[in-house]
């Protein structure tokens, strides 16, 4: 079914059946899911497991030799079995983030990093100057960078020019909920980057939100509160699961373009109680 | 005399010449038993500097451990 819908539209089919590649790793989930503010250790782990998300992202924090709470969530992920990604989550300089990443890199095993400068503490919106610095500094350490940013197609296009196979424009300010503020800029980006990997990433609210994103033809959503904070975190994780899908699969099979005038779907031939001459 | 450190914001007294890897040590950090990286001054420190990695006076040591995130 997939691959009959995938002939017949404007993408290539991928390599094997709706799997995609992130950084030579292949995928089958377009879900990436964020493993922050669960109510418990248990409800993470099963709501990850009901999201189908092959990808989880973490991040690295102080603790003392006493705290056990780091190496409970170390065995948990483990056991969890699907891709790490680390963040650099709070980090606001460049220094601080190429650290950060570095640190994640020995402690993971991964050159994977989600690469986060915040710029502002009220809305949390990236720096897209330092966002740049660092993301060409970890480039060179041969990091696999996946940058957190704002939904400006030119930094956008700088960040993937600079070597970034994925770049992550945000649906709107993380944690609000508030789903994607400005699809104008989010769907001129997917137009003018057609190679580039594209997340989504942060500020979804609602299944719909990330329907939204998959039917524009982003290639996935990373989100964490929306699921982790639902009243029932593990069946809004299976809601997105299906909402990721639908979106792709309504982008495989090519949304209609919106039109001003309506025009009637039933055939109009044949339409009784019409006549040449009327009375 | 000794030197004053800073572990994960809190001022520590170390014998000057200490390493890395001995502070970490007496303070109960194990890599076996529980997984942490560091950095000093805000430079990553990979693993394999701990053993030659000396102190220095005012040194800002941050060790860190997964956790969740977003």
């Amino acid at each position: 079914m997939l691959d009959e819908v995938n002939t017949r539209n404007r993408i290539a089919p991928d390599p094997c059946s709706d799997g995609w590649e992130v950084y030579g790793i292949p995928l089958q989930s377009r879900f990436l899911i964020g493993s922050a503010q669960y109510p418990s250790p248990l409800v993470l782990q099963k709501a990850v497991e009901k999201s189908g998300a092959q990808v989880i992202t973490v991040s690295l924090r102080r603790q003392s030799p006493e705290q056990q709470s780091g190496n409970q969530f170390w065995d948990g992920l483990r056991a969890l079995g699907i891709h790490i990604l680390p963040n650099t989550a709070g980090c606001h300089s460049v220094k601080e983030a190429v650290a950060l990443a570095q640190m994640s890199r020995e402690l993971f095993s991964t050159n994977w990093i989600k690469l986060e400068v915040i710029g502002d503490d009220y809305n949390l919106q990236p720096d897209p100057l330092k966002l740049v610095e660092a993301t060409e500094k970890l480039l060179a350490l041969d990091f696999n960078v996946f940058p957190y940013c704002t939904d400006d197609l030119v930094l956008c296009r700088t960040l993937a020019e600079a070597g970034c196979e994925v770049v992550m424009p945000w649906g709107s300010p993380i944690g609000t909920g508030q789903g994607l503020i400005n699809p104008y800029a989010l769907e001129t980006i997917r137009d003018r980057l057609p190679e580039t990997r594209l997340i989504v990433d942060a500020g979804l609210g609602k299944p719909s939100d990330a329907c939204q994103a998959m039917e524009m033809g982003y290639d996935g959503v990373l989100l964490n509160t929306a699921v982790a904070k639902a009243v029932d975190p593990v069946r809004m994780a299976d809601s997105f699961r299906g909402a990721v899908i639908a979106g792709r699969l309504a982008f495989q099979a090519g949304v209609i373009r919106k039109r001003q005038n309506a025009s009637p779907s039933t055939p109009t031939v044949g339409m009784p109680f019409w006549h040449r001459t009327s009375r | 005399m000794k030197i004053t450190v800073s572990l994960n914001n809190r001022a520590m007294q170390v014998v000057p010449e200490s390493t890395l890897a001995a502070l970490l040590d007496s303070c109960g950090y194990n890599v076996e038993a529980a997984p942490f990286a560091v950095a000093v001054n805000s430079t990553f420190v990979p693993r394999e500097q701990y053993d030659i990695r000396m102190l220095e006076d005012q040194d800002l040591i941050d060790i860190v451990r997964p956790v969740s995130g977003g």
